[in-house]
């Protein structure tokens, strides 16, 4: 198993109060890792430190060779521009740019991938629609699209089904379950039972970074984290799946 | 009508006025939509401290003007990379400041005071030929850069943090449109004035967004909305000589004004009139 990145006592915080403490995480080729956490506990400041759109106070974060350009991002779908001119189309083709091609057009293979990839979500019929114009659900498969439309090496997505109906959830569970055979999956959630069955890490995150193979989760262990009594439903899968913090 | 074409100083408002519309067009989409509306503002303002400065030099006020806008637009283009929630406050102390450098350095000029009026609300009708070919300049610069680096500054208006993620180099590209507002600011000045700047950068690209969502499209037609406006309101102030900055502002407004309640009245025609029942 290759490591694509390497956490080592990473410290983040916000106007001198530290949200992050000595975080430690290896992340690796086609890992499904799960980040859960109380709110502010700093699961998507996480996620942007290892995106680098924030830099650590301290530690380090080291990437393997060609990793740090091809990381997909689903951020939380508020953290846009959503009034801006532009359409389905040109909003996925956004997600090709980067700091080499920024300055060419696009290509016409380059189109023909955005238009096949919003076939795959459904999107195809609104391509040349405003993205003002779509609902949660469909903003938040825009982002998807957007992300994978690169082909990232890992994806990491902030609370990918909190805005979409149970229909598209099983669909984006399903098809994330799918992108895990060619890619990393890192996700923040909250709603751990859609990925009960096909995820191979739990890492909490509250300040400090617990990471749990797969196995056993006990709502104490849960407690622990959020500092409150926790309710885990279960749908005829395991219900407990973390296993003691060390 | 045709033989006031044949006086240069006519002339040459036709061309500040057309290049900058073209010049409004192109930037203002990207001021509007990435809601720098504010900051445009702060930047015209500074200006005026180098334009008082220049004149104190015996310099031409463009120059002054250009230096002193270049430099706020670095500075705030610094303040925003860190991120702090005060951004607004600093535009606010920088819009002030350059205003009173400015009052301070043409208090001192010896002699009798420059035309306070013609910097604030600016005169197309006094711009030298001279003056031109700096307009021709400016524009040539953010007109060419604009296209040059059309996909980043896209990627920084719609979702800066993606464009951090696809490590696109946002603080150069902030810094870049920062600058080329500076420019244009600089040479609006001379159309219509410090305090009216904001309104050619928002009211054409306001118009044009009543007719379409296409970004492109919007700048295309903010560049002709421009250009009819200027040359509108230039006809308007030749005629019944009305200060020019202002009339070409009006124009605008009553343009603005009109689409807008046409809109409306159509909606109500088509969908009714809301109304709530009690019983």
């Amino acid at each position: 198993m290759g490591t694509i990145i390497k956490i080592e006592n990473m410290t983040f915080g916000y106007n001198n109060i530290p949200v992050l403490k000595n975080i430690s995480l290896e992340i690796i080729k086609n890992d499904y890792l799960l980040i859960i956490g109380p709110n502010g506990g700093g699961k998507t400041t996480f996620l942007k430190l290892i995106l680098s759109i924030m830099k650590p106070w301290r530690g380090s974060i080291f990437y393997a060779k060609g990793v740090c350009n091809r990381l997909g991002y689903v951020p939380q779908y508020s953290n846009f521009n959503k009034n801006f001119p532009i359409t389905v189309l040109g909003m996925v083709l956004t997600g090709f740019i980067d700091s080499k091609n920024f300055l060419r057009k696009y290509n016409k293979g380059q189109k023909e991938k955005a238009e096949k990839i919003l076939n795959q979500f459904d999107l195809y019929n609104k391509r040349n629609d405003n993205i003002n114009n779509l609902s949660g659900g469909q903003i938040q498969k825009l982002l998807i699209a957007r992300a994978l439309i690169a082909d990232p090496v890992a994806l990491l997505l902030d609370e990918p089904i909190a805005s979409v109906d149970i229909t598209s959830q099983i669909n984006i569970r399903d098809f994330i379950h799918k992108l895990n055979k060619n890619m990393a999956i890192v996700m923040v959630t909250h709603d751990l039972t859609p990925f009960a069955r096909t995820y191979k890490r739990i890492a909490c995150i509250n300040k400090t970074l617990f990471c749990h193979d797969r196995g056993e989760l006990n709502e104490h262990e849960l407690e622990k984290v959020y500092g409150c009594p926790v309710d885990l439903l279960g749908h005829g899968i395991p219900h407990t799946m973390l296993q003691k913090h060390s | 009508m045709l033989n006031i074409l044949s006086y240069e100083f006519m002339q040459n408002a036709i061309l500040t006025g057309i290049m900058v519309s073209i010049i409004c067009g192109i930037i203002g989409p990207f001021i509007v939509t990435k809601k720098m509306v504010f900051i445009s503002g702060g930047l015209s303002h500074s200006a005026f401290g180098g334009l008082g400065i220049a004149y104190w030099l015996g310099v031409n006020p463009l120059y002054g003007a250009m230096v002193f806008v270049l430099s706020a637009a670095i500075a705030l283009g610094f303040s925003e990379e860190r991120k702090n929630d005060r951004h607004d406050l600093f535009i606010g102390i920088l819009w002030a400041i350059g205003m009173a450098v400015g009052i301070v350095f043409i208090h001192m000029t010896p002699g009798y005071a420059p035309n306070l009026m013609t910097f604030l609300f600016g005169d197309i009708l006094t711009v030298s030929r001279h003056d031109v070919y700096i307009t021709f300049i400016l524009f040539l610069i953010v007109s060419v850069s604009i296209c040059i680096f059309f996909k980043g500054f896209v990627s920084i208006a719609l979702d800066e943090e993606y464009a951090r993620v696809r490590h696109l180099p946002v603080r150069l590209l902030n810094i870049g449109l920062l600058m080329l507002i500076a420019l244009s600011v600089v040479a609006l000045i001379q159309v219509v004035g410090i305090i009216l700047v904001i309104a050619l950068l928002t009211i054409p690209v306001a118009i044009a967004e009543e007719t379409t969502s296409h970004f492109k499209i919007i700048m295309v037609v903010s560049i002709f909305t421009g250009i009819f406006i200027c040359l509108a309101g230039l006809t308007i102030s030749y005629f019944i000589e009305f200060p020019s900055g202002a009339s070409i502002i009006l124009t605008g407004g009553i343009i603005l004004g009109i689409i807008k309640a046409f809109k409306t009245m159509m909606a109500r025609i088509r969908f009714g009139r809301y109304s709530e029942q009690y019983e």
